[in-house]
C-alpha cells in the first residue's frame, strides 16, 4: 500500500494518478473517518480490517492537525483520530508520499 | 544540546520526542525528567494526560509539573530534559492568572522572551539534552480573532527562535521523522 498524505488541494489525487498507474486509489481516507466516527465505529480497527488482503492501492488522506485546537469537541475527536489513523497507514505502507504544491516527497 | 521536535496534532511527535529523550538519556548519567506542562479543566484534559502518562510508563521518566515560570526549573549537567510542549506552556503564561503575557504587540514579545524563550536557553545550558517539543498550529486557514491571532503570531515567534538555537530540528509527520535542521 501506498499512502499519500498532504494539505487539502495539494495536487495529491493527480501526483497519485501520474505515478500509480493500474493501482486502486482509495481517495478522501480522512473523510471516511470522519463518517466511520459519525456512526460509532473504531477508525483504527476500520482501518486494519480495510487493508485486509488488499494490494497495489494507493490511499490519499489529508493532513487535517496543522491548526488550532478546535473548540467543537466532536471536530476535535475527529482532528486527532484522523492523525492516528494516517500513523497507522503510514506504519504499514510501503511508501509514505507527502504532496505540499503538487511536489510529492517521498519520506518513507 | 537543544533537539526541537515539531509536529500537527495526532502526528506521533511526542512519542518520538520521548524515544530521543530515552535514547540521549542512554549516553548520559544524569536524571531523566519530563516537564508537563497542561493544565487540566475538565475530564478531556485528564483524559489526554493520562494517556501520555501510560505512553511514558516505564520509560524511566521523572516527572515535573511546570505550568508558568519555567525560569523557576533547574536541573544538573547531565540530565536529560524532556518540555513539552510550547504550545499549551504559551497558553498557560498568556490565560492562566498567574502567567506572564498579560500584554499584546510588542510588549508580549519581551514577556515572552522573559517567560519561557529565555529559560528554555536557561536549560539548555544546565542539562545534558534537551527535546523542546511544539506544534504546527498555523495552516488551517481559519481567520481568527484578534487575541486568538496573536497566540499563533507568538508561537510562531517562539518556534523560529528555538529552531534558530537548535542542533536538531524535526518535524514528525504521521509518526516519520522530517528531518529540517540537521540530522539524529
Amino acid at each position: 500500500m501506498i499512502l499519500i498524505v498532504g494539505g487539502a488541494y495539494q495536487g495529491k489525487t493527480e501526483y497519485a494518478r501520474e505515478h500509480f498507474k493500474g493501482y486502486e486509489i482509495e481517495n478522501h481516507y480522512h473523510e471516511i473517518v470522519r463518517t466511520q466516527l459519525t456512526e460509532g465505529k473504531n477508525p483504527l480497527e476500520e482501518a486494519e480490517n480495510y487493508l485486509d488482503g488488499r494490494e497495489k492501492l494507493v490511499i490519499i488522506s489529508d493532513e487535517t492537525g496543522y491548526g488550532l485546537v478546535p473548540v467543537d469537541a466532536f471536530e476535535r475527536r475527529c482532528r486527532e483520530e484522523t492523525g492516528r489513523v494516517n500513523c497507522f497507514l503510514a506504519k504499514k505502507a510501503e511508501k509514505v508520499i507527502r504532496v505540499v504544491c503538487g511536489i510529492g516527497t517521498q519520506i518513507k | 544540546m537543544l533537539y526541537l521536535v515539531t509536529g500537527g496534532s495526532g502526528s506521533g511527535k511526542s512519542e518520538y520526542a520521548e524515544k530521543l529523550a530515552v535514547l540521549n538519556h542512554q549516553k548520559e548519567q544524569g536524571s531523566l525528567y519530563y516537564i508537563a506542562t497542561m493544565v487540566s479543566y475538565d475530564e478531556e484534559c485528564q483524559e489526554r494526560i493520562r494517556r501520555h502518562r501510560v505512553m511514558r510508563k516505564d520509560k524511566g521518566f521523572q516527572t515535573l509539573e511546570c505550568f508558568c515560570h519555567l525560569g523557576q526549573i533547574y536541573v544538573k549537567k547531565n540530565d536529560v530534559v524532556l518540555l513539552e510542549c510550547m504550545s499549551n506552556l504559551l497558553a498557560n503564561e498568556m490565560y492562566q492568572a498567574d502567567g506572564s503575557i498579560k500584554k499584546r504587540g510588542k510588549e508580549a514579545d519581551i514577556q515572552l522572551m522573559a517567560s519561557i524563550l529565555e529559560p528554555v536557553l536557561q536549560l539548555k545550558r544546565q542539562a545534558g539534552c534537551l527535546v523542546v517539543v511544539t506544534n504546527e498550529v498555523f495552516s488551517d486557514g481559519v481567520l481568527y480573532e484578534e487575541e486568538t491571532k496573536e497566540y499563533i503570531r507568538l508561537l510562531g515567534k517562539a518556534n523560529a527562535f528555538l529552531a534558530n538555537h537548535a542542533e536538531a530540528v524535526t518535524e514528525v509527520v504521521c509518526s516519520i521523522p522530517v528531518y529540517l535542521k540537521a540530522s539524529v
